[in-house]
Order: structure tokens, then sequence, then C-alpha cells
């Protein structure tokens, strides 16, 4: 089990993962806790980790899992953990993050989670369904309505250009 | 605003990757201290998914307290507790690396000793109560203090990768780093017998369950200590050896295959172990009568084992948790299991998996009964607790799957720890105890 070879990892991974819990949470100390969390766990179990496939996706779930409803109280025990080091403050977000942040929270975790993977990790809707154990029919349904709900929280209406984000379809089928 | 989602993304997409990470070095110190506490505790217990099970983080005031928190006497940056009998022992380090240990009745609050650590503590370890003795374990030193007491008996140096089986009168610890394995006597330190490193070393030692310890579950939550006095190990090569823990003395060399790196379990005179030869493989070695080891089950990335009743053993891989009869390898039931399941506490009627996000809860026939938080209480009931200060606590009962309140969450500060009607949960400053409701 190799401390090098887990920092490597963390180096080839741990900015995706950041975006991908960002995009879960829409707060970036959360989402630099979420990710803290889930490599410490990894690397509990780094030996048997580092034989799986796809030990990324690994990771991804731990911070699905824990963005639901643990987020909150890992803040808690990050902030206690005197001799944890807090990561470095985060810029502040656009006016257009803020928009949307509100609008994904507004949103249920399992679209929020596809459309996540699907624009901000560029994952294709076959990728998405292995990851989530979903069907890809399920999973164009999420997206779908994952993309209305946002428009509906935005504001926008049927006709408003956010529905262009449908074109992702074509992409992705 | 942006003309599209695309556009929203792309913006959301920069912010983001321009959040900074904490760094790999953090997140392995994280991860090792975890593992660390685990393991003080695994080479004692089974189901040591009770220590993952008592850290529970919550935000506010408690309600139905036994007595006035317990004040350490300062602002602590860590502390943890552990039970044992009617007695619960709080180790606490502060901001400064000054550390105390103290000790209450947990059914009535009262306090019955302080004591201050003599050296500053950077990493505190956890704390470990047996019938006689506490440990106390930080930065790659256990110090044994005499539970009536407080007093400092014995220090003994203590890496994660050594094991420590505990008995009632002594402690058996292996030293990876050396191969060699001692026997302690509790009170004095002295040691009882002494096994030196042979050219084929020991790689885990191991104390054998067996399922009248089911019967001491009620009284003092899990079992650490071990009545069995069978000490198991297996060495490099993959033999397994019996010794007499009372003397150290070799009865039985058994031959086995390389272990993976989960932990074997030696149950009811039978070693369960994981091997990959080429495949992963649940292996079973008997340690009693003249059959020797074999394969009950193949699979892909077998993340957990443990043995689950009558000739059973419970398998869990990446996308199911399995139930194996072992007398003739058949499949009895196979359910989905929690993502990335890493442990298996067998209850004696029921299953708890610890995933990586939850834990479930399973009966003996799988069906799913809860998720959450889970701890077990006592012999017949597993605690949910959940997220929120003040929502209820549910207690379960796996035999029957019936649920019910138990009173409302306290703030569990650093991490709550609980036996039959008590929750103590040490917090900042003081140890809070809660009684659970009937």
């Amino acid at each position: 089990m190799s401390a090098d070879d887990f920092d490597e990892f963390y180096r080839d991974t741990s900015q995706r993962l950041l975006r991908y819990a960002y995009g879960l949470t829409g707060d970036a100390g959360d989402a630099q806790d979420l990710v803290q969390e889930a490599y410490a766990r990894a690397w509990q179990r780094w030996g048997r980790l580092i034989r799986y496939d796809d030990p990324e996706s690994w990771l991804r779930t731990v911070v699905s899992r824990l963005s639901t409803d643990r987020w909150r109280r890992l803040r808690v025990r990050r902030a206690k953990a005197g001799s944890v080091a807090q990561p470095a403050t985060a810029p502040a977000p656009s006016e257009d993050t803020v928009l949307l942040v509100r609008a994904m929270r507004r949103i249920p975790p399992a679209h929020r989670r596809v459309l996540v993977l699907h624009y901000l990790l560029d994952r294709s809707v076959a990728e998405i369904a292995v990851e989530t154990g979903a069907s890809t029919g399920t999973v164009k349904s999420w997206l779908s309505r994952g993309r209305a709900g946002l428009a509906a929280a935005i504001g926008a209406d049927d006709s408003s250009p956010l529905l262009e984000g449908d074109r992702h379809a074509g992409r992705l089928g | 605003m942006p003309a599209d989602l695309d556009d929203l993304f792309l913006t959301l997409r920069r912010h983001a990757d321009a959040i900074p990470g904490g760094g790999s070095a953090d997140a392995r110190r994280l991860g090792t201290r975890r593992r660390n506490r685990m393991r003080a505790l695994t080479t004692a217990a089974l189901a040591v998914c009770l220590a993952a099970g008592t850290a529970v983080y919550l935000l506010a005031p408690p309600r139905s307290a036994v007595s006035p928190a317990l004040s350490y006497g300062t602002e602590a940056r860590e502390a943890t507790s552990a039970i044992e009998g009617d007695v619960v022992f709080t180790a606490w380090v502060a901001k400064d690396g000054e550390a105390g240990v103290q000790a209450a009745t947990l059914s009535t609050g009262a306090s019955r000793w302080r004591v201050g650590m003599p050296a500053h503590i950077e990493n505190l370890r956890g704390v470990i109560a047996l019938p006689h003795a506490v440990l106390m374990i930080a930065d790659g030193t256990a110090t044994v203090l005499d539970p009536p007491t407080g007093r400092q008996l014995w220090t003994f140096p203590y890496q994660v990768s050594d094991d420590l089986i505990y008995y009632d009168d002594l402690l058996v610890r292996q030293e990876k780093e050396t191969g060699a394995t001692r026997a302690y006597d509790w009170a004095t330190g002295d040691v009882r017998w002494e096994q030196p490193a042979t050219a084929d070393p020991p790689q885990r030692t191991l104390g054998m369950f067996v399922p009248s310890d089911a019967e001491r579950v009620g009284r003092f939550g899990i079992p650490l200590t071990f009545k069995d006095p069978r000490l198991v190990q297996v060495t490099r090569s993959g033999a397994v050896r019996i010794r007499d823990a009372r003397t150290g003395t070799l009865t039985q060399t058994r031959g086995a295959a390389a272990m993976d790196d989960l932990p074997p379990v030696a149950f009811d005179g039978r070693l369960y172990s994981v091997d990959r030869s080429p495949r992963f493989a649940v292996r079973v070695t008997e340690l009693t009568g003249p059959s020797g080891s074999r394969v009950v089950h193949t699979g892909a990335d077998i993340s957990a084992i443990a043995p689950c009743g009558d000739d059973r053993v419970c398998v869990a891989d990446r996308s199911g948790l399995t139930a194996i009869t072992i007398g003739d390898g058949r499949q009895a039931w196979r359910v989905p299991a929690p993502e990335g399941a890493g442990s298996i506490q067998f209850l004696g009627d029921g299953l708890v998996v610890d995933g990586a996000g939850e834990q479930a809860l399973y009966g003996t026939d799988g069906r799913r009964l809860a998720a959450g938080r889970l701890g077990r209480l006592d012999g017949r009931h597993v605690l949910i607790l959940p997220n929120a200060v003040g929502e209820e606590i549910v207690r379960v009962t796996p035999a029957t799957g019936a649920q019910e309140n138990a009173g409302p969450m306290p703030d569990a500060g650093f991490g709550c720890t609980w036996a039959t009607d008590k929750l103590a949960c040490p917090g900042p400053s003081a140890l809070e105890i809660t009684t659970l409701k009937d």
C-alpha cells in the first residue's frame, strides 16, 4: 500500500471530485469537506480500492451518499478536528453560478446527480447508467426532467433558450 | 444571464475548478487516524463496527441528561469514550496537547476519578475499556491505567500494524515489525511468555470467538476480551498456528492459503479468510479435527466476510451481500448490499453491513430491516442514530424487525458510545450522559 500511489491518484482525480462535490452541494466549503472525507475513507481501504477498475467512481459514490444527509455533521467534525488543516478559501462564485446553484438545490438529488455527471464530468448516458445503476432510459428521463426543473427554478418559460440544453440529448444518446 | 445551460454549467465548472483541495497528506492523515483506531479495536473484536457506529456528529443541546456534564477542566480538540460495565472512561486532548482521562458511573453520572497524562499528546488514537485495564493509545504509545483508580500501571509501544489480543488477565501483542509475540500481565506489565520472530513470522494474530461470547454482549456491550484460550496466528507463508494464549505453547499447525488484505476471522474453531488465487476466494480452515482448508465461495472484489449463523458465512462484494452454507458451498440468499460495503458485523439475529456512505441492518434471512447510522445496543437491539439533534433515536429488534422510539438525539460532540439505556457523548469541554427511553 503506497502513499505515493495514493498521492498520485489524489493529484489525478481530486479536481474532478471537487467539481462533482461542488455540483452536488453548491458550497465550496462543503465540497472541500466531502472530498477530503471521501479520500480519507479511500486511504483507509486503499489496498483494496487500488485494485478496483474505477476507484474514482467509488469516490463519487461516497461523495453522493455523504452529500445527501451527512455533510452538515462532517463540517462540524472537521471544524472540531483541530489537527487537520482546513483547506484554503475558495473564490466567491459569480452571479450566474449562484443562480444555477440555487436552482440545482431545488431539483431532486437523482436529477442533480445526473446533471452534474453529464455537465461537469462529461459523462455519457451509458456511463451515467453504469454509475448510478439506472437504465439508460431512466437516465435520459432524469436529465430531461432535471433540465426542465432547472428551467422552472430559474424562472424561464418553455420558450426560453435555456431549454437549448435539450440538444445534449443527441450527444448523450 | 447566459443563454443556455451549457454556459451556466461552464461558469459553474470554472468556479469549481478554482476551489483549492485539502491535499492528499491531510486525507491520508485523517484516514490513518481512523484506521489506527479501528485496528486497535479490531484486533480484539469481531464486532468492531461498533467503533464506526459510535461516531455521530451533531449540533444542539442535550435532553434527559443523567447528571450535569462532567467537565474535563479544559477545552478539548479531541475526545473519545468507552464503556465497561457501569463505568464510562473518557480520554481527551486539549488544544495545547495536554491530555487526561476521567471515569464516571454510567447509571448516575457521578465522577469516579480524573487524571492528567504526564506528556503532551498530538494524536489520540482511542481509549479501550476492559474489565481489568483501561488503555489510552496515543502517539505510538499505549498507556495502561487501573480502572478503579486511574493510576498509570505501565506503558508499551504501539504501532498500527501491531495486533493486540485482550484476555481478562493478560494482553497478547504481536509486533508486526519484529514478528515477535509477547503476553503481558495487565497489572504489572511483566512478560508472561514470549515467542521470538522466526523465519516465517506471523502476519496476523487473532483471538478465537465462540458462540457463548454472545451471552456477554448484553452486559458489556460488544465483548472485547476473549474467553477461549486459542490464539490463532497466520504466518507470512500462509501457515496457521494455534497457541495457548495462557502459556504461548504451540498446540497445532495447519496449512492455509495466503491472505488478502481483508482481516481474517477466527470463530468457533474455524478460520475465515479471503485469498486471491487467482480469483477472490472465501476460504474456511478447520482448526479442530482432521479436515483442512477449503474454498466455499469465489467472486469478484470481495470486500468483507463474517461468519453469520450456523454453518454460514456472509460475503459482501461490490454488488451484493451473500450468505453461503459452508457445508455444501450453496448460496442461501443474496441481496443488494450498501455501496462500498467494507465490513460485516454479525449480531446473532441480524447483520450490519458498513457501506461507503451508510450502514444497513439485515435479518438472518437477508431481509433489509433498516439503514442509517447503526450501532449495536445490547444482545437484542440495534440503535438507529439520527443525523440531527432532537430527532428520534430508534431502537430496532432484528429478530422481529420491530422498531420503537428511544428518545431524542443529544449533542454528540466528538461522537457517542452507548450501553443498554445510556448514551455517553464527549463534547468539547465535558462528557454528557443521557438516558434512552424504554
